[in-house]
């Protein structure tokens, strides 16, 4: 099976269904399927074959998802492009790739003209939301072909997209993704189309990462209608999910917050949804603490994963954001809900080792490795970056420092790249943020490790106030006093007003220690 | 057995899954018996 069995199969059992809803217009299983085939034919008359390389520049629209279908289903490789990319990084990224045609957004063009020269493994540019001069057109070359359907033999380990993803150092790194990782994904976690089930899903993740592309796939499988937003827009959201039904919506942690904190919150109706899934980025306690509590019908889904998992690889269900029980299970449950990232799927394989690669024991920190059908088996044409990852036996490291607890959940204590060391003992800058953000006056925090002569490191809490208030550094130390570990409090307290973030709401932590990490 | 569209039937002997696409008139069989609808 392979990813293009998710739009057959869904279209052969609800063809007349809502498939994609954009930009006030909808378009049925079965119609997205005829645009999928005209345009698959047209690459294969263009001379796209398999393997050659696909990219799209633009943010979400119907014709993203009918282009990644397309590609998949001539055996091409799809390459979704990060729209806020500077040109130095798209010209890099679609070089890398060897990208051979490339679908673009007519607000990008400009761009895409510009670094055209640099770029000469591209023989076609095409336009996506209307014709433009000197280049083709997405919509005539749907048009301009057959619907019949157009295959290719694809083999499970086949790969089907090229993700690119930027790591906080160096230029972005290439990942292929298998048909095979996505397909053991939905058939282990996604319930297929059934002509007695409607959902609609909200996506205003965007497609070029690959949470978006995941919660896609996911929804074309499951028979449920997109609702497509180009970018997210807190407003513009709320409406969305009352006029359409909304009964899904993937977020990251900080457009859950704008939308819980939005004024207009409370004007719409959102009692359609069902289940909320959030990740990308961790979640703050407060801000999950605060959606449960205002919305008290939906089921929150915690998903953590990464591009090189093909997403998501463990979850913190439903019945973990429910506080109920005896004493001592709700303050499990509190716990989790503060910093565990749940249990591994079923077809994932966790285990978390010591610098030397040893299985820690319970409750003990270490790195968090992967393995299973859903991992990468490498950096494109990386092999450098790719050893610096993947172990000779196919373990996925994933950079991410947590330990398991009795019960099998797992709990994340910062990156590798990010742990602080002072006098050899390791401080995890989250769970120190996650004290510091349980101050009354604190609206957000990060940690970070600034040089020491005499300790290596000591942890400096970079905090943003909340809106109107006053605290002294002493005041912000002194609350952490009685809350942390002594080797774990931190020595000086920088105030700003916002915390640098990515546009998945990940706080770059880097940067910060560029700025203040000297000491 | 009429195989509905959507419906998912599985083998009770070797746990195969099948969904239908089509459906028909013939009844799904696996390891020599007819397969279950899955509920």
């Amino acid at each position: 099976m392979n990813t293009t069995d998710f739009l057959n199969i869904a279209n052969a059992i609800c063809p007349d269904r809502d498939c994609i809803v954009f930009d006030g217009k909808r378009w049925t299983y079965a119609q997205v399927n005829e645009r999928v085939n005209q345009l698959g034919n047209a690459l294969t008359q263009l001379g796209v074959g398999k393997g050659d390389r696909v990219g799209v520049l633009h943010v979400n629209c119907n014709q993203y998802i009918e282009a990644y279908f397309a590609v998949a289903r001539i055996g091409a490789i799809f390459v979704p492009l990060n729209f806020r990319a500077k040109a130095d990084e798209l010209s890099y990224m679609i070089s890398h790739a060897e990208a051979k045609t490339l679908f673009v957004g007519n607000r990008y063009l400009e761009t895409v003209n510009l670094i055209l020269p640099q770029l000469p493994t591209v023989k076609g540019v095409f336009s996506i939301d209307s014709p433009c001069e000197g280049m083709g057109y997405c919509e005539d070359l749907i048009c301009s072909c057959s619907a019949d359907e157009c295959t290719c033999e694809i083999g499970d380990e086949d790969i089907t997209i090229l993700m690119y993803t930027s790591g906080t150092t160096g230029k972005p790194k290439g990942v292929p993704l298998r048909h095979n990782a996505f397909v053991s994904y939905v058939l282990e976690n996604v319930d297929p189309a059934s002509p007695d089930v409607e959902e609609r899903n909200l996506l205003t993740v965007p497609l070029y990462h690959v949470a978006g592309i995941q919660a896609m796939l996911a929804a074309i499988y499951g028979g449920r209608t997109l609702v497509l937003m180009r970018q997210f827009e807190v407003k513009e959201w709320l409406k969305t999910i009352e006029q359409e039904k909304v009964t899904r919506a993937m977020l990251v942690p900080t457009m859950l917050k704008r939308v819980i904190d939005d004024p207009d919150f409370n004007k719409n109706n959102l009692s359609s949804l069902q289940v909320i899934t959030y990740g990308a980025a961790p979640m703050p306690f407060e801000v999950i603490s605060k959606a449960i509590r205002v919305m008290p019908w939906v089921r929150f889904i915690n998903a953590f994963g990464q591009t090189e998992t093909a997403s998501t690889i463990t979850t913190l269900g439903p019945e973990d954001h429910v506080i109920e029980g005896t004493e001592e299970e709700r303050e499990k449950k509190l716990k989790r809900l503060n910093s565990s990232i749940g249990k591994p799927l079923p077809d994932v394989e966790i285990k978390i080792v010591d610098e030397e690669g040893k299985a820690v024991s319970l409750l003990e920190v270490g790195e968090i490795l992967a393995k299973g059908p859903r991992i990468m088996t490498g950096y494109w044409r990386d092999e450098q970056k790719t050893s610096q990852v993947m172990t000779p036996d196919g373990w996925l490291r994933t950079g991410d420092m947590g330990y398991m607890d009795e019960d099998g959940y797992i709990y994340l204590a910062g990156r590798v790249d990010d742990m602080i060391i002072r006098g050899g003992e390791n401080i995890s800058p989250e769970e120190v943020e996650n004290v510091l953000q349980s101050h009354p006056k604190v609206e957000e925090a990060a940690v970070i490790g600034v040089a020491d002569v005499e300790w290596g490191q000591e942890p400096c809490a970079v905090v943003v106030l909340k809106k109107g208030e006053g605290a002294t550094a002493e005041e912000i130390m002194e609350f952490c006093h009685s809350r942390l570990a002594g080797f774990k409090r931190p020595r000086s307290v920088v105030f700003i007003d916002s915390l640098p973030r990515n546009p998945m709401g990940k706080v770059l932590r880097k940067k910060l220690r560029e700025h203040y990490g000297q000491g | 057995m009429a195989n509905q569209v959507g419906k998912r039937y599985v083998c009770k002997k070797c746990g195969a899954e099948f969904i239908v696409t089509r459906g028909g008139n013939g009844t799904i069989h696996c390891c020599g018996q007819p397969m279950e609808q899955k509920k």
